[in-house]
């Protein structure tokens, strides 16, 4: 084509394009050229073109096994495309159902930001539950019946123990109405009120244990 | 006439009753290699030894005021048991001497008795009030509940679980190796491993001086109120460092130095990764300093 393009530039063409002539398309098409000559013979090319895969498809015993290989690959191009098209839209499911998550967590929040600052900034083993406010005082009151037949040394260091344990609950509670998102107070708080449970269950069970042995 | 009879009657009384003015007494029994033995006293001292014979044999001086000493074999357990009068005014404090097949399964109840144990290779529950606890730790469970004793074990550098739990009673424990579980609330902690597998540590005023190598995956968590955190490391340290605190100093021998962690609150932290960082090693304190150095 390209071949052809210096003919369009031909005098007698741009001729055609003389802005006196009448200006309408089907004017300047009349005025074309009705045939063109190449400047050689394409013909022997285009058969030699036409030609060339044949024969050798005719010759070579590797077509069969080439067709095959692009099955394979044609096969393997599918299933790629069809894991990455089902990777995408996992990943979008994952990204719209993260989404949705975070903005349920978002309503959660703002939902509960009023009850919070309405809340008195306490942090006292109540706010644990009814249930667990009931065992606590279950087992301070065994440890009390507990504590009250131990030798009075014995019974100062346990009640020592235990008001430290407490002391540390209270404070921890006050620099958590500070800072009531931290971490570290929130994890030692509740590692406090879990060594009160335990140190009264301690107590409880030597004294059961002793009582049913002793 | 009549004063004279009920004195003579109320003599007889007392001397009826089956409490023993303090006697030494020496009984065996025979046993399997691994069975049960189960120990209680409340006063004096209670030591066992472990042996190769097949048989329990206990000395006993019994205290006075102790109605009996009860030892038999119930449902494949031996027990050895000072039995006092009920509502009885003594404390009936008796030492007994027991030894027992070495692998025996142990388990010893005193108030104030202190306990002693040497040479027991199997598993071990040792539960006392006030007393003294001492024992030796190969390699099988080792327990303990104290609630103002001193606790002191000695291991053979064998992976093992030991446990301990004491209210105001101190506690150290050399030559362990394996798992760990400390909790106190007011006593001091001396521990000293061939290496650590698993390790958690909860004090609330006590002090925590821990020594030992990290197994490859070890898991160490420490926790401390009031109390400091010292843990010396041996060898080749390859650990992630998760150290944080409240209102306390965080000092390192390695890795970078701690930064606050909050603008308007005292708080220090420090993490970081030594080595590959395959073990963990957490620290959390309120008031606590915690150091962390190579021993």
């Amino acid at each position: 084509m390209s071949e052809h393009m210096p003919e369009a530039r031909d005098p007698k063409l741009a001729n055609t394009l003389d802005p006196r002539l009448p200006n309408t398309l089907d004017a300047m098409l009349a005025k074309l050229p009705r045939e063109v000559q190449p400047a050689r013979e394409l013909w022997p090319d285009i058969a030699a073109a036409l030609d060339a895969p044949r024969s050798a498809s005719r010759t070579s015993h590797a077509a069969p096994r080439f067709h095959t290989g692009r099955r394979w690959q044609l096969a393997a191009a599918a299933v790629l495309l069809m894991t990455a098209s089902s990777a995408i839209t996992y990943a979008l499911m994952q990204r719209s159902l993260q989404a949705q998550v975070m903005q349920a967590r978002q309503q959660t929040v703002q939902q509960m930001q009023p009850v919070l600052a309405a809340t008195p900034a306490s942090f006292g083993y109540q706010r644990l539950g009814p249930e667990y406010a009931r065992v606590h005082a279950e087992l301070d009151a065994q440890s009390v019946r507990y504590l009250r037949s131990l030798p009075s040394i014995e019974r100062t260091k346990v009640e020592r123990s235990l008001a430290d344990l407490r002391r540390a609950a209270r404070e921890l509670s006050a620099r958590l109405a500070e800072h009531p998102s931290d971490p570290l107070l929130q994890e030692l708080l509740l590692s406090t009120y879990q060594n009160e449970i335990g140190l009264l269950t301690r107590v409880n069970d030597l004294g059961a244990g002793l009582g049913a042995d002793l | 006439m009549r004063v004279v009879e009920l004195g003579w009657w109320t003599s007889l009384a007392v001397l009826a009753t089956p409490c023993i003015h303090a006697a030494t007494v020496e009984r065996s029994l025979p046993a399997t290699a691994q069975g049960s033995v189960s120990i209680v006293n409340v006063a004096g001292e209670v030591k066992v030894e472990g042996w190769k014979q097949p048989e329990v044999k206990v000395s006993a001086d019994l205290g006075a005021g102790v109605e009996k000493l009860l030892f038999e074999n119930q449902d494949d357990e031996i027990v050895i048991k000072v039995v006092l009068p009920r509502g009885g005014a003594s404390s009936g404090a008796s030492r007994l001497r027991i030894r027992i097949p070495e692998g025996s399964k142990l388990s010893i109840n005193t108030v104030s008795a202190d306990q002693t144990v040497a040479g027991v290779r199997g598993s071990q529950r040792l539960q006392a009030v006030s007393g003294d606890i001492v024992s030796e730790q190969w390699t099988e469970e080792l327990r303990i509940k104290s609630i103002s004793g001193d606790v002191v074990v000695e291991g053979h550098e064998k992976p093992a679980r030991t446990d301990v739990q004491t209210v105001s009673g101190d506690v150290r424990l050399e030559q362990l190796a394996g798992e760990i579980n400390l909790q106190t609330t007011s006593g001091d902690m001396q521990l000293s491993m061939s290496e650590l597998a698993r390790g958690t540590i909860r004090t609330t005023n006590g002090d925590v001086r821990l020594r030992t190598r990290l197994a490859r995956e070890a898991r160490l968590e420490a926790e401390a109120f009031n109390g400091d955190v010292r843990l010396l490391f041996r060898d080749r340290i390859d650990a992630d460092f998760d150290i944080e605190t409240f209102n306390g100093d965080i000092e390192s021998c390695f890795g970078p130095k701690p930064v606050r962690t909050r603008e308007f609150a005292p708080g220090n932290a420090l993490r970081f990764k030594q080595g590959e960082g395959n073990a963990r090693v957490r620290v959390k304190t309120f008031n606590g300093t915690v150091e962390v150095c190579d021993d």
